[in-house]
């Protein structure tokens, strides 16, 4: 979880790292040593698998936003996805 | 010697500046008298520096050292720190200055007391925490010289509330021991109910916020310091901030909060608070 927190929390501090992950999601979450099934729940906007995964929910929702999702769509998934 | 002027809590939630046509127009305009009152009160008390306590939300610092405490003995602090940041809280990135010697006496007093905070001489950024009162009360160009002082209220394990009222008694001390600044305010914000970034978030727990405003309001924090940790997280992951309040109640030990606006307003996601304390 560390790694993934880390690969969010930096997404929103580096402008750099957010244009790399827009064109290349994949090898840039690798590089920064995220497994698989965290890959694929970022990839899915799974917010809620990893918020109940024990993500931290304020790295989460801002990493979020610098993803490019908008703050209500994050709620919407946190609230409805199983 | 340094004496304690004026002390005010609030809360610090983004959408009191940045999205407030979001929130009813009455409660919004409730909440803003308020912080127009609180910085009526900030001025009169002329402090020569100002303490100011909150959590951030790693906006400087990260997991890979997260302080329990941390003391801001720098020069200055920059807030908002990015320009997405500005919009979002549409307020303007300022820089404010640092009482550098203030927090060092602190710092150093925490030591000698048997508290051991971390410091910071430089690059704290501001975010709501700081950025969001400021707009009301300290609007002008002529800033009062701070002392940040950040608790963990964002990431478990979290230090616990007896700690953070603890730490607040101390820093009382401290501000009474020190020679450098005369008049001393302090300003505590966060809280009170409310999720971030959660299923549950827009969900405002107003009998536990009522509960914490009747202890706060006789005098009575030290009590809410005992609450069991279930107690709290039935009021959200934003009232882990409640610790700020709890510092500010240990540094004004057993008196008396004066609320001037409590609005649960939950576009804003929060039970929105603005008091002072009788001293």
């Amino acid at each position: 979880m560390y790694r993934l927190h880390k690969f969010l929390w930096e997404l929103r501090r580096n402008p750099e790292l957010a244009e790399r992950f827009r064109s290349d999601p994949d090898q840039t979450m690798r590089d920064y040593g995220l497994n698989e099934e965290e890959i694929r729940a970022i990839k899915g906007k799974e917010f809620r698998k990893l918020y109940q995964a024990g993500a931290n929910p304020y790295i989460l929702l801002f990493g979020a936003v610098h993803m490019g999702v908008p703050r209500q769509e994050y709620y919407e998934r946190m609230r409805s996805q199983s | 010697m340094g004496r304690i002027v004026g002390a005010f809590a609030t809360s610090h939630s983004p959408g009191i500046t940045g999205f407030p046509e979001m929130a009813n127009e009455e409660q919004r305009n409730k909440v803003y008298r308020a912080f127009e009152q609180v910085r009526k009160e900030l001025e009169a008390a002329r402090p020569d520096a100002l303490v100011c306590i909150s959590v951030e939300h790693f906006t400087s610092f990260f997991l890979n050292n997260y302080p329990a405490f941390c003391i801001g003995i720098a020069d200055s602090y920059v807030g908002p720190p990015t320009p997405e940041f500005e919009r979002f809280l549409r307020v303007e990135t300022r820089t404010f200055p640092g009482h550098a010697a203030l927090g060092t006496e602190l710092l150093k007093f925490a030591y000698r007391e048997g508290f051991d905070p971390s410091f910071s001489s430089g690059d704290m950024a501001f975010d709501e925490n700081f950025c969001v009162p400021f707009h009301f009360l300290l609007p002008g160009d002529d800033l009062v010289p701070l002392v940040p002082i950040i608790v963990n209220g964002v990431q478990p394990p979290l230090p616990t509330r007896r700690r953070c009222y603890e730490f607040g008694r101390m820093l009382a001390r401290a501000i009474e021991s020190q020679t450098v600044a005369d008049r001393v305010a302090i300003l505590a914000t966060g809280g009170l109910s409310h999720w971030v970034g959660a299923p549950e978030s827009g969900q405002i727990n107003t009998d536990w916020d009522q509960r914490v405003m009747e202890l706060l309001s006789q005098g009575r924090a030290e009590e809410i310091a005992e609450w069991s940790d279930e107690e709290v997280e039935a009021a959200g992951n934003g009232a882990e901030e409640i610790r700020t309040w709890l510092m500010l109640a240990g540094a004004v030990h057993g008196r008396k909060f004066r609320f001037h606006a409590y609005e649960p307003i939950p576009p804003w996601l929060t039970g929105t608070a603005v008091a002072s304390v009788e001293l």
